[in-house]
């Protein structure tokens, strides 16, 4: 199912209403019970292995203090059930991965959610969840299908505070509108309609072409991601929940390091407080933390050649970057307004087409074709 | 879009304001629906 139908409207409608409509005491269980009618109907294999998943996570985070053993232990049990599903949908089409089930439906995101509370139990950051609570963050309907991965601590601080507020519900609907227009005009009408039928023009070995194709798909890919964050943000406002932003103009950041710290706000923070930290508290290198870190990025969209050459890709670009940031203090520093702001600008347009043309990476099948979209996309205007 | 216009235009008459947003709103509302009606493009972060 697509968040552009009537049938995930009508989800919301139905949520919305049965949910304000219950008692106070009975919201987070009418809205558990909804997200199980939901997975129930919409992919039943889901909805066991979350329950398998909370059951376990709840029966470790009960602990008083867990054992690096079992955090261990269950966090490869974790990984292991992720990987799998992922191994056997790799190479299939998106629509028969939906269709076929060869996924279960949000499994990569109440994964990591499970793993979240895991390892904040583990160092000793939260005490005294309820279960009911830690049901009712991982049974969270709006963001169980596409993100983002929102945290425990912002779920467990709004919840005793959810109240009928017009203001929020108001700023939700406004935010499931902008959602909507991304994905529909900006994304499938403008990008995919307009300017892919501009790109078929040109000849398709033509400079111009490549770099079309390019720049459709950067844009394509944001403005799709970004609505159905914003889709899934407003329907948690409607229910009383402000859950984590997923985007920051990711596409206007001055150099990698920002782009990376405003796109998929929500997993690359989870990956930088659960993966890079702990490497480079083992190795006691950035760079090696943020190319492990960018890797597991990659692995976690999918387990495969392409997704290992883009983390490298990137994480090759952010140890340049922090090369970088060594030199600066060596420069001598531009102090003149206009020149700082045309340095800027190359920037922000280096860093944008740097992260573009590392999607062409995995959406080609081989890095001969990556390589031929790239040269055609640069070279390929002066031939 | 109207608290926006409020806070950022604060010499701009509160009739006004909600003129400019309800036409923001019924342009984003209108293109929502164009866009609903297209064909849907790939998209590989869904259901994963």
């Amino acid at each position: 199912m697509q968040f552009v139908s009537l049938e995930w409207a009508m989800w919301m409608v139905a949520t919305f209403s049965l949910y304000w409509l219950a008692p106070p005491n009975w919201r987070q269980a009418t809205l558990n019970a909804l997200t199980m009618a939901f997975l129930a109907y919409r992919s039943p294999g889901s909805l066991a292995i979350l329950i398998a998943f909370a059951f376990l996570t709840w029966t470790v985070v009960r602990l008083p203090r867990p054992s690096s053993l079992v955090v261990v232990a269950v966090t490869l049990a974790f990984v292991a059930i992720l990987a799998s599903f992922k191994l056997q949908a790799r190479g299939q089409a998106i629509e028969s991965i939906i269709s076929e089930g060869l996924i279960p439906l949000g499994i990569s995101y109440y994964t990591f959610r499970c793993l979240h509370l895991i390892f904040e139990r583990y160092r000793g950051r939260f005490a005294g969840a309820m279960p009911r609570e830690i049901a009712g963050y991982l049974f969270f309907l709006p963001t169980i299908v596409v993100g983002p991965i929102h945290r425990f601590g912002d779920y467990q601080r709004d919840v005793h505070r959810v109240r009928f507020e017009p203001a929020l519900i108001a700023e939700g609907l406004e935010r499931i509108l902008y959602g909507y227009v991304k994905i529909g005009f900006l994304a499938n009408y403008l990008v995919n309609g307009q300017l892919d039928a501009l790109r078929t023009q040109f000849p398709p070995t033509s400079g111009l072409a490549n770099y079309l194709y390019i720049v459709e798909g950067g844009l394509n890919l944001y403005f799709q991601f970004s609505g159905y964050a914003d889709i899934a943000i407003g329907f948690a406002r409607l229910l009383g929940f402000r859950v984590i932003e997923n985007f920051n103009w990711p596409y206007l950041q001055k150099n990698l390091s920002d782009y990376w710290r405003n796109w998929h706000i929500s997993l690359t923070s989870w990956c930088r407080d659960y993966v890079y930290t702990t490497m480079v508290s083992f190795v006691r290198s950035p760079a090696i933390g943020a190319l492990t870190t960018l890797i597991v990025i990659g692995l976690w969209h999918e387990i495969s050649f392409r997704f290992i050459v883009w983390g490298l890709y990137h994480g090759f670009g952010l140890i340049v970057w922090q090369r970088f940031q060594a030199l600066k203090p060596h420069l001598s520093p531009v102090t003149s307004k206009p020149a700082r702001a045309i340095l800027t600008a190359i920037s922000t347009v280096f860093t944008v087409h740097y992260v573009w043309f590392g999607f062409v990476i995995v959406r080609k099948p081989d890095l001969a074709q990556v390589w031929d979209v790239w040269t055609a996309a640069t070279v390929g205007f002066f031939r | 879009m109207y608290q926006a216009l409020c806070k950022h235009m604060p010499f701009l008459p509160r009739g006004a304001a909600l003129t400019l947003a309800s036409l923001w709103y019924v342009l984003m509302l209108a293109l929502a629906v164009v866009g609903i009606f297209q064909p849907q493009a790939e998209f590989t972060y869904l259901a994963m």
